[in-house]
């Protein structure tokens, strides 16, 4: 019995540990002077790791410029993609789902990449049709104002489905005969979305919003095959930067200080999300 | 007339569910459609809520017309009825008294009135110290008085249950429909309420009409037609016994029999006892037959009866 009951937390607790572990070795490592290119023993050098990241201007920009797009990205999505939740669940054009999951599905290198023959300035799909209209092209990953955007914007069309296919599973939960109950009851358009849909749908939201929360830190990939950080670091995320500065150069005191910092920032989200799940469940 | 359907034709893909039910129901009037499963009863609330248009035919709320299966449509929004459902269908985010307050909400009444009328129909149906709860917080009957509540709240034209009562505790049934009754009564709403239990229909119907395959194949007060159904699918459902004897079929009551002599024979296949008399399950020439007798009739494998009482039907 007692096997039986350990038997079942046990993937849970050894994937638990495994992190944990890791954790504490990158925080040991973080406190360390440790390069794999000088051919020497670290050094213990304590804090000095966080004090160089945290004083580094463009580790700053990174956290600036990461907030920003979990913020601005995440949002949108989540406002977006609940919009278009309603309007499908009250429409009926619950056929329209499948197609939802096909962005999710291809892998974020293909994205990319279409995406970059799309708007590429120069032999871009978009410069074909708007150059003989005798338009110039803006040159979008290549101006520092607009490459951040251009990363958001692909951040919203590839994953605002995912956040369409959440809330619209958590509304599709919601019995009929309430939505039946609420027109009765004198409920028009505004009300019925605001009074009734959509609060009864509300952990799935809250769902949505978190894990895209959680997701958007890790922005890497798009950025990455795209802009490379740049122009200079406006799209400097954290990632990148960590990329950039600790695991490329194979700087692994400064990576492991980076990616400590990382992990107590995103914590900040994930910890009330996981709160926000457990109180869910006991509700 | 407070309600009136004429005609009311509707199907759901190849199921034709109402086949021209006519109905009419006076102000202040407590009408009960009883009917088995899957016949319409839903279907017809659902008409008169106007969440289910007809294919055909015409609703009347108050004397205007709101639905005429073609431009004509008030949608449910706008026709100011209250409706209990079966699941009683409350906001599971909203207090018992934003439940109740909501239709008052939506109407964009003052505040001060939307606490006054919650709180007093309220404290009508005993709930005022469950406002504050949530519907996960309620047991089984004071969600359902809620649920009533909220339907009573705005004073609709009509207030139209569906099975209300079928999720009640049944040692409480009888109170607790009685009551809400009179609560309903007095407020002088007029109700249709459907149900599948002919005695719930009976006792709180002031008219009651039985349907079957789609209409209302008799109306009439609830002894009127337990006298004298009109055809044998009413004496069926109002419980009467059928058996078709030499090109006439008889309808008769359980408990107009006498058991032990007389020109039926019955296969017996039950026997229960229930309290009064006991209950003789037997099969007459094919058809089931229930009898009511005082005695316990001996452990044989056939019985004599003769009917004291019958209604006759021409068959065919």
């Amino acid at each position: 019995m007692q096997l039986a009951r350990v038997s079942l937390v046990l993937p849970g607790l050894i994937g638990l540990t495994a992190y944990v572990a890791g954790l504490i070795y990158a925080v040991y490592l973080s406190l360390y002077s440790y390069s794999l290119i000088e051919a020497r023993k670290p050094d213990f050098v304590g804090l000095g790791n966080y004090f160089a990241v945290l004083s580094d201007p463009t580790f700053q920009k990174a956290v600036a410029v990461t907030v920003t797009f979990v913020a601005a990205a995440a949002l949108t999505e989540v406002m977006l993609g609940t919009f278009l939740a309603y309007w499908i669940y009250m429409s009926g054009y619950r056929w329209a789902t499948p197609l939802l999951a096909v962005p999710l599905l291809i892998p974020v290198v293909s994205y990319v990449v279409f995406w970059y023959f799309a708007i590429d300035f120069k032999r871009g799909l978009l410069t074909h049709v708007v150059t003989p209209l005798g338009l110039q092209m803006p040159n979008f990953l290549g101006d520092p104002n607009f490459a951040f955007w251009a990363i958001v914007g692909l951040d919203i069309l590839q994953l605002t489905p995912f956040v369409v296919l959440v809330v619209l599973a958590g509304m599709l939960g919601i019995p009929g005969e309430v939505l039946w109950a609420a027109r009765v009851d004198g409920a028009r358009r505004v009300a019925m979305a605001f009074k009734v849909v959509l609060p009864m749908a509300k952990t799935a939201i809250l769902a949505a919003l978190m894990l895209r929360l959680i997701d958007a830190f890790r922005i890497y990939a798009k950025v990455w095959l795209l802009t490379r950080g740049g122009p200079g670091d406006a799209t400097m995320t954290l990632e990148v930067f960590l990329y950039t500065r600790g695991i490329y150069p194979l700087d692994i005191g400064t990576g492991a200080a980076v990616s400590v910092l990382i992990a107590a920032l995103t914590s900040v989200v994930a910890i009330p999300y996981v709160y926000l799940v457990l109180r869910t469940w006991r509700a | 007339m407070a309600v009136v359907l004429k005609g009311v034709e509707k199907s759901f893909g190849k199921v034709h569910v109402l086949r021209g039910l006519d109905l009419e129901v006076s102000r202040g009037e407590y009408f009960v459609i009883l009917g088995p499963s899957g016949e319409g009863k839903s279907t017809t609330l659902n008409v008169v809520a106007g969440i289910v248009r007809p294919d055909r035919g015409e609703v009347y709320l108050d004397n205007s017309l709101v639905d005429d299966a073609g431009k004509t449509y008030v949608p449910p929004e706008r026709r100011n009825v209250g409706y209990v459902f079966q699941s009683y269908a409350l906001y599971p985010h909203m207090t018992a008294f934003d439940n109740i307050a909501f239709p008052l909400k939506m109407a964009g009444r003052p505040r001060e009135e939307i606490k006054k009328a919650v709180f007093e129909v309220a404290e009508l149906l005993g709930i005022k110290e469950v406002l504050e709860r949530k519907p996960a917080q309620l047991s089984g009957g004071q969600r359902q008085r809620v649920a009533v509540a909220r339907a009573l709240v705005k004073r609709p034209r009509a207030l139209l249950m569906d099975e209300p009562y079928s999720n009640i505790d049944p040692l409480l049934r009888e109170s607790v429909r009685a009551e809400i009754r009179k609560i309903i009564k007095d407020l002088g709403i007029t109700t249709i309420m459907v149900t599948h239990d002919r005695e719930e229909a009976m006792s709180l119907a002031d008219r009651l009409g039985v349907l079957k395959r789609g209409r209302l194949i008799q109306v009439g007060r609830p002894n009127e037609v337990f006298r004298n159904p009109c055809c044998p699918d009413a004496a069926s459902f109002m419980g009467y016994n059928l058996l078709s004897v030499n090109g006439r079929l008889l309808a008769f009551r359980p408990e107009d029999v006498e058991v032990g002599a007389g020109d039926f024979v019955g296969e017996v296949l039950d026997v229960e006892f229930r309290g009064r008399h006991w209950a003789v399950m037997t099969r007459v020439a094919g058809a089931l037959v229930k009898l009511y007798t005082p005695e316990r009739p001996n452990a044989e494998a056939q019985i004599k009866f003769g009917v004291k009482r019958a209604i006759e039907y021409a068959t065919g």
